[in-house]
Formats: C-alpha cells, sequence, structure tokens
C-alpha cells in the first residue's frame, strides 16, 4: 500500500478485493474512482474503517465527447508520449491474450494498413 | 474501390486463449447520412474488448468486431456530412451515438444515455479495414501524433481523464493508482503534469 495518506485514487485493474485497501488508503475527505467497465465482486465494507470522514466511493462510466475532446487537447499540449507494442490485425487473438495476462507494456495497437 | 475487407469478427463469446475472434472477408460498409467511413490504420486494443470477447459485459451485438480506439482516414462520405472530408484523420471511440433525448443527454451526460451505443459492442468496430461512425461523434487526431501514438487516447487516454475529474484530484495532492496498464501510463503523465505525487499499486509477476 502507498506510504502516506492519498488525497485521491484511482483503481484501473478489475478487482474488487482492490477497494477496501484502497478506500483505507484514503485521506479524510478522499475520493476513490472506479475507472472499469466490469469489476470482480467487491468485498463487504466497513463504515468506519473504509468509508467514515467522508470518503467517497465513486465509479466512472463511459465520457462525454468534450471529454475526448479535452483529453486530445490537453495530450497534444502535455504532450503525453504513449508506449505502444504492436501486433498485426490476424493477432488480434493474441494481442488480447497478452493483455490478460499482463504481458503487455503502455498500450496494445493492432496494425491494419 | 474494394468491395470486401479482411475483419476479425467474434461469432460466441469464449476465454480469448481459444482464439474466438475469426479473420473473416466481409463487404466493406458504406457510410449512412451523417456518417463517415474510416479507412482504419490502426486500432488500440482494450481491456473492454477483452471484457466483450468472453462475455463478461451483457449481452450485445453478435456476430461483432471489437474495437473501440481506431484511427485512420475518412475515405467516403455519407449524405449531410458538412464538417469532415475525404482525407482527413479522425478516430473512433467506444461512444458510437447516444440517443440525445433522454434527461442525462439533455443535461450534459450524454455518458449515461440511456440508449447508448457503443463502438465494437453494438455496432461494429475497428478490428477491421474500414469501420463507421457518425461526423459528429468522430475525433479529430492532433497532428503532433502518429496513428500508433492517438489510439490508446480514444479509451485509454480518454477514460483516464475523467476518471482523474471524478476522484477530484487538485493539483499538487497524492494520487493513487491501482493497476498500471494503458490507461495508468497516460493518467500519471497528466497527473505529474498536474504537479501531483503519484503512488502507483501494481501486481507482481
Amino acid at each position: 500500500m502507498p506510504p502516506e495518506k492519498l488525497h485521491s485514487s484511482i483503481i484501473f485493474a478489475p478487482i474488487g478485493e482492490l477497494v477496501p485497501p484502497a478506500l483505507q488508503a484514503l485521506e479524510r475527505g478522499g475520493t476513490l474512482a472506479l475507472a472499469g467497465i466490469h469489476m470482480s465482486a467487491i468485498p463487504s465494507l466497513d463504515y468506519s474503517r473504509d468509508l467514515f470522514y467522508e470518503r467517497t466511493l465513486q465509479s466512472v462510466t463511459a465520457n462525454t465527447r468534450q471529454d475526448g475532446f479535452d483529453l486530445l487537447q490537453i495530450a497534444a499540449d502535455i504532450p503525453i508520449r504513449t508506449h505502444t507494442q504492436t501486433f498485426p490485425l490476424e493477432e488480434a487473438n493474441l494481442a488480447l491474450q497478452k493483455l490478460k495476462e499482463g504481458h503487455i507494456t503502455g498500450a496494445g495497437v493492432l496494425h491494419i494498413q | 474501390m474494394v468491395s470486401t475487407m479482411k475483419a476479425m469478427i467474434l461469432d460466441h463469446h469464449a476465454d480469448v486463449g481459444t482464439a474466438p475472434l475469426q479473420l473473416r472477408e466481409l463487404p466493406v460498409p458504406e457510410p449512412g447520412p451523417g456518417q463517415i467511413r474510416v479507412k482504419v490504420h490502426v486500432c488500440g486494443i482494450c481491456r473492454t474488448d477483452l471484457h466483450v470477447v468472453e462475455g463478461e459485459l451483457p449481452t450485445s451485438t453478435r456476430p461483432i468486431i471489437p474495437g473501440h480506439q481506431t484511427v485512420g482516414i475518412v475515405d467516403n462520405i455519407g449524405a449531410g456530412v458538412t464538417t469532415l472530408k475525404e482525407g482527413d484523420r479522425v478516430g473512433i471511440a467506444w461512444l458510437q451515438r447516444t440517443c440525445r433525448a433522454c434527461e442525462f443527454c439533455l443535461s450534459g451526460r450524454e455518458n449515461l444515455c440511456e440508449h447508448p451505443t457503443f463502438s465494437g459492442y453494438h455496432v461494429h468496430g475497428g478490428f477491421a479495414e474500414y469501420a463507421l461512425v457518425s461526423e459528429t461523434f468522430a475525433y479529430r487526431i492532433p497532428s503532433i501524433f502518429t496513428d500508433e501514438e492517438a489510439a490508446p487516447l480514444l479509451c485509454a487516454g480518454i477514460i483516464g481523464y475523467r476518471a482523474l475529474h471524478r476522484s477530484n484530484i487538485q493539483p499538487g495532492q497524492r494520487l493513487g493508482l491501482y493497476g498500471f496498464g494503458a490507461a495508468a501510463h497516460i493518467t500519471i503523465q497528466i497527473a505529474r503534469h498536474w504537479g501531483c505525487s503519484v503512488s502507483v499499486v501494481s501486481h507482481r509477476e
């Protein structure tokens, strides 16, 4: 777990078991955002241990187009550097298998033409 | 103009280790009114694609071509398209269409639309040589990025950016990230740009 209490956290991994310890690692008033579209079962929460002191549990659902426009603008301004691992289209199954196994560094991308 | 295209298509949900995506020749789709056709250069892969393939999301359209981080060039436009033209470089993301009528669409929260259409889930996505999208849901890709660099921004980047806002993180604060895949590797760059200190928790091999 992180060495200091955190003001905010985001869970990207689809693992519900992470929710209680991630809440416990928050500062008072902190927010935990769950960024995935799917997550395994979340264990039961203990009110005083996991939520009291106004900690917030927040899901994230898709995006608005404005989110997309804003992200592309800020990505160009920073600029963000994405690290990719490429596969031919025909190897889409292999690419997804590597993603599932955690064997892709950065982001996987299929080359089509 | 070619009449068929290669695509990786899903007929039935299955463990991805059994190679459920099949390479197939399919008709090149024709853009309808308000739509553009994109000649696909690259398409990012995402954990959502994995959930779609393995059937971990509520049942959707099948057979389906997955893929919702599509980058390519507009090669044909449908009737009434005014904002894009052939040759423009664009991206197609997860949100393909919204109803524009529900209370969420009408209050600026189209991400919560009651009748949304998602790329590679309800309609065919970018694991193919051509893909369609409404002109109003296409993104122009900044010239600073190559196709390959841009693709992960279209889901991993956008959802990470939205998650940052929903986490209520403020500049200079301490942020935690659990899991370090495509989305986190983009999100951490934005958070650092905002002066945040970032702790990452990831699994150990």
